[in-house]
């Protein structure tokens, strides 16, 4: 099998990627032997980059050079509530991009999101190319049910910097869902509870004859597992501020390391019921006397602090009950996916919420990539009998008269679809239409996001209201919306296929591709370098055998004695390169040799 | 367990099939096609390698005979493979009919619901090949085409337009058998009824045999499943038949949508309206005048609908409208009473915060706006809107205090 998908789950802690085996979805492990890979990128003092574990080892000490939870960036407007946030509780430096886009400084260098993005998708290429030892092209993304097209665009445009084609972007719940019913000859409704680091999804799916359908999602874009950890750094920060009246979170490197034992406390507290934090030499104080945290958190405390986050997920879960027209009982099995479903106060919230234990059989890291993956399988091999019926995120239509938003297509509709509504002119003699292509749920025009604009000329000067002009929207299975518009009475139409931009401009993100090509070169050369003298070795072997027959054959006749010269130059000219070490030249050499070795089968077959 | 068949009346072996302990399992590459039946699903899912002949047949429920009956269909058409054999070569023949319990054959749904399928000159009478299927008749020959078959007995067109013509004749990696199921099935949309357009028999349908049907049809038609493949003119035409589909599963899929259209279907007039409809109809209107300019008139309209259902978004857009009107108390009433529903939805404080800055009230839209950019806002636009409403409300306090100096 040449084209093998990969699927990636591009998280904003940790990323995960999975792969298809005959058949049987696995997850591709680290060089550490771990499953998940940090999300995170690094810039070390001499320039290095550094990806995923690494990254992580040296956050502390490097935390102004360490990008965490870039995910929620990406994709976002300078100046959002997104930004804001993270301008304020991040240790590294978050700057305004040419594009009202985000950037973040590490060192002296200025880094796009999609980019820094990109570095972790490529760290998880390669992890696969290892695994697997050939190259892989192909992949699917995940992304949180809610993004919009801006956001899913920047993803895809991160892919193509890893030097990823990115076939398809799927929602991160509906990947579970596949990874769950994958295999299994179900008929059932099912939900799907996916707490990650940053944010919260949930999704009601129908499964039945491998058909997976989205009936409904909700989620929350600001509730994740680093809220809880805030919730816990806050509490540390304010007993330390009564104590010694200094706030810690003032300082980065403290920050960094009260991030760092929050998580740690999380987690364990999800097994244990007690957990020392103990942070010693946090901060000094103006007379050089260094100043410790040393506490106990317990689990109670824990869900104390965090209850109202824990009550905001099943206050989503209604919500995605009501979209769905469903009764919880009609559901037979929860999906837990995401660290933060670990939390055993989460478990027993989801179990209470829905009536019945969530299931245990998924994995709630690795869920999400192994769908990805699925799905890759079920788009290319024509074997996998899986269907995804996926739907639209947010709802697609114009803007009318009065700054009023005109849906065409709503939220959650299964897609491919198309939809068109007959629109009026509003002006007497008005000759044209702009057609304002808008995406989201507000009734007011300018509260949605401006997918793309054209305008309609050539209309027949008439009194408003007579001529009419025909909007139609499609959207692919791809997710790619295309609009176009009609004047009814001359047949004209315009039209414009909607490609959302991510803050990169195509140059700008050509030369990305470039500069990351160069990087992929430097790691992938040498395994190269070793399959083609392999190949180079194979075939001299194959001619040197054959030699002394084909001198044979060809002594008594001047024709061929060419060819014969000729071939021990090939061979020499390959011996060079592979003692040279000269890839190019090689890999010609190979050319070369196949010719050689072809010819001489040729004439030592003719004889015999 | 010799008793346990006796009661069950179930033979110990079963013709064409073997032991009734045997344990059949699916066979990976059949695909059910059209003429699969609900029922003949039903039984091929429940073969899933772990119960035996025996335990399926009292699981299903359909009666001895009727399960037999089913399953050596299933065995002959290589829906199902039994213990120790390999995947076999799947055969598609005019198998003898399950018995049906209703001997009568089904009428057609109804009268104005006949299809106009295109070659079909007397549409009441017999069911022509397209029209609706019968899950458990005989099937149809251009049901579940297989290429090895298409080519020893190619289904026909009847009668192709040029167009079709064509693109039968095209170069395509997509079988003869696909583009006629394909164009076929193009030829009922807009002219079917939608439970033809789901092939499935109107009485029999309940919730779960349509949602089957949707599944079936959806793994025929959805264009993922010819992922990559050149299709030309089929590309379009996948889209637009998946969609046909998705739209018809939409309405009988949903209770209150099948009943209207079943309605519609026998003609019936005068179907009583909720208050919601009512509410929602007088909210399109209100809508409609508003744009004609007739504030007056689309305010009349706003409050009835109010009246019946209040919805946020009724009310949100009567408060723009009287804002409109210069109705600046009956504005506030509304978009207060707006952001009082949707608490967490920061655009409705927005328009909250529009009716005070029409009245001129900088400070209460100040304080609104404020608590707006307190709220979570998921959309970077809305959050981008709110900060410069704010920014100018407070560049007008601050000229309203320069002139005041």
């Amino acid at each position: 099998m040449a084209d093998k998908v990969i699927g990636i789950d591009l998280g904003t802690t940790n990323s995960c990627v999975a792969i298809v085996e005959d058949g049987t979805p696995v997850v591709i492990p680290n060089r550490g032997g771990y499953k998940t890979t940090p999300s995170m990128v690094a810039m070390a003092e001499n320039g290095k980059r550094l990806v995923g574990h690494i990254a992580k080892r040296q956050a502390i000490t490097n935390a102004e050079n360490t990008v965490y939870a870039a995910k929620r960036l990406i994709g976002r407007k300078w100046g959002s509530a997104a930004v804001r946030s993270s301008i304020e509780t991040m240790p590294y430096r978050i700057v305004e991009g040419p594009h009202h886009d985000v950037r973040i400084m590490l060192r002296d260098q200025v880094f796009s999101i999609p980019e820094l993005s990109a570095y972790i998708l490529q760290e998880m290429k390669i992890l696969t190319e290892e695994y697997l030892g050939e190259e892989v092209e192909k992949v699917v993304i995940t992304v949180p049910a809610y993004f919009n097209d801006g956001q899913r665009q920047a993803t895809k445009d991160a892919g193509l910097v890893a030097g990823l084609d990115v076939i398809r972007i799927i929602n991160e719940p509906t990947a579970a869902a596949l990874a769950y019913g994958f295999g299994r000859n179900i008929e059932r409704k099912v939900a799907v509870f996916d707490l990650g680091g940053g944010t919260f999804d949930v999704s009601i799916l129908e499964i039945g004859n491998s058909v997976f359908e989205v009936i409904a999602t909700a989620g929350d874009t600001f509730l994740g597992g680093e809220d809880f950890d805030r919730r816990i750094i806050d509490w540390l920060v304010f007993d330390f501020q009564k104590e010694h009246n200094i706030d810690l979170r003032k300082d980065k490197m403290a920050l960094q390391r009260l991030k760092d034992v929050a998580e740690k406390a999380k987690c364990e507290l999800s097994s244990v019921k007690e957990t020392e934090i103990n942070l010693p030499f946090i901060i000094s104080t103006g007379r050089n006397e260094a100043l410790h945290v040393q506490t106990k958190l317990t689990r109670e405390k824990l869900e104390e602090l965090c209850d109202d986050l824990v009550e905001r997920t099943l206050g989503i879960c209604t919500q995605a009950l009501q979209d769905a027209e469903l009764d919880k009982s009609e559901l037979e099995d929860v999906i837990l996916v995401g660290g933060m479903t670990r939390m055993p106060r989460v478990q027993q919230a989801v179990a209470s919420f829905f009536g019945f234990e969530p299931c245990k059989g998924v994995h709630p890291d690795e869920v999400v990539a192994l769908g990805a993956a699925i799905q890759g399988t079920a788009l290319t091999d024509s074997t996998c009998d899986v269907l995804l019926l996926d739907v639209t995120p947010h709802s697609l239509g114009i803007m009318i008269v009065g700054g009023y938003f005109h849906k065409l297509i709503e939220q959650n509709t299964t897609v491919p679809t198309s939809e068109s509504h007959t629109f009026t002119t509003v002006k007497d003699f008005q000759t044209s239409v702009k057609i304002l292509v808008l995406q989201g749920e507000s009734d007011r025009a300018e509260e949605n996001e401006l997918l793309g604009e054209f305008i309609l000329t050539g209309l027949r000067r008439a009194a408003k209201g007579e001529v009419e002009v025909d909007v139609a929207f499609a959207i692919s299975a791809d997710g790619i919306v295309s609009v176009t518009a009609k004047d009814l009475e001359t047949g004209l139409e315009q039209s414009i296929t909607v490609t959302a931009t991510s803050g990169l401009t195509d140059d700008e993100l050509r030369d990305m591709i470039d500069a990351n090509q160069d990087h992929m070169v430097d790691v992938r050369s040498t395994k190269e370098f070793d399959k083609a003298e392999h190949e180079a070795q194979t075939l001299l072997r194959d001619i040197e055998k054959m030699f002394p027959d084909v001198e044979q054959i060809i002594s008594g006749s001047d024709f061929g004695q060419d060819a014969v010269t000729k071939a021990r130059t090939v061979c020499d000219k390959a011996r060079t390169a592979i003692e040279s070490k000269n890839l190019p030249q090689l890999l010609e050499c190979i050319e070369a040799l196949g010719r050689t070795s072809n010819m001489f089968r040729g004439v030592v077959s003719k004889t015999r | 367990m010799w008793q346990e068949m006796q009661v069950s009346g179930i033979p110990n072996t079963i013709p064409k099939l073997g032991d009734a302990q045997l344990k059949p399992r699916q066979n990976p590459d059949f695909v059910p096609a059209g003429d699969f039946g609900t029922e003949d699903y039903y039984v091929w899912s429940r073969c899933d390698g772990t119960a035996s002949l025996h335990d399926i047949i009292l699981m299903v429920g359909f009666g001895t005979d009727r399960s037999i009956a089913i399953l050596s269909k299933l065995r002959h058409i290589g829906a199902v493979l039994m213990p120790g054999e390999d995947r076999a070569p799947i055969v598609q023949v005019n198998f003898e009919a399950a018995p049906k319990p209703k001997p009568a054959p089904k009428p057609q749904p109804t009268a104005h619901a006949a299809p106009k399928p295109h070659a079909a000159p007397k549409p009441h009478a017999a069911p022509k090949p397209h029209a609706a299927p019968k899950p458990h008749a005989a099937p149809k020959p251009h049901a579940a085409p297989k290429p090895e078959e298409a080519a020893a007995k190619p289904a026909a067109l009847a009668s192709p337009s040029h167009e079709e013509r064509d693109a039968l004749g095209l170069d395509l990696p997509m079988p003869h058998d696909e583009r006629v199921r394909i164009l076929e099935y193009r030829r009922k949309v807009g002219k079917a009824s939608l439970f033809q357009l789901l092939e499935i028999e109107a009485e029999e349908a309940d919730v779960r045999s349509i949602k089957r049907a949707y599944y079936r049809l959806s793994k025929e038609f959805h264009p993922d499943r010819h992922y990559g493949v050149q299709l030309g003119p089929f590309a379009n035409w996948l889209a637009e038949v998946f969609k046909a589909v998705t739209d018809a599963f939409n309405v009988l899929g949903d209770n209150k949508k099948r009943a209207r259209y079943e309605a519609d279907l026998r003609g019936d007039v005068g179907k009583p309206q909720t208050k919601e409809e009512h509410a929602h109809a007088l909210f399109l209107n209100a809508c409609d005048a508003e744009l004609h300019g007739e504030s007056e008139h689309a305010l009349k309209l706003f409050a009835a609908s109010v009246r019946m259902d209040e919805q946020a978004r009724v009310l949100r857009r009567a408060a723009m409208c009287a804002v409109q009107a210069r109705e600046l108390s009956v504005a506030e009433d509304y978009a207060k009473k707006a952001a009082h529903l949707c608490a967490k939805d920061a655009s409705y404080l927005r328009t909250l915060a529009d009716v005070y800055r029409a009245g001129r009230r900088l400070d209460e839209a100040h304080e609104v706006l404020l608590r707006a950019l307190k709220l979570d806002t998921e959309s970077d636009v809305l959050f981008t809107e709110l900060k410069a409403d704010l920014a100018s409300v407070k560049a007008s306090i601050a000229e309203l205090e320069a002139q005041d100096d």
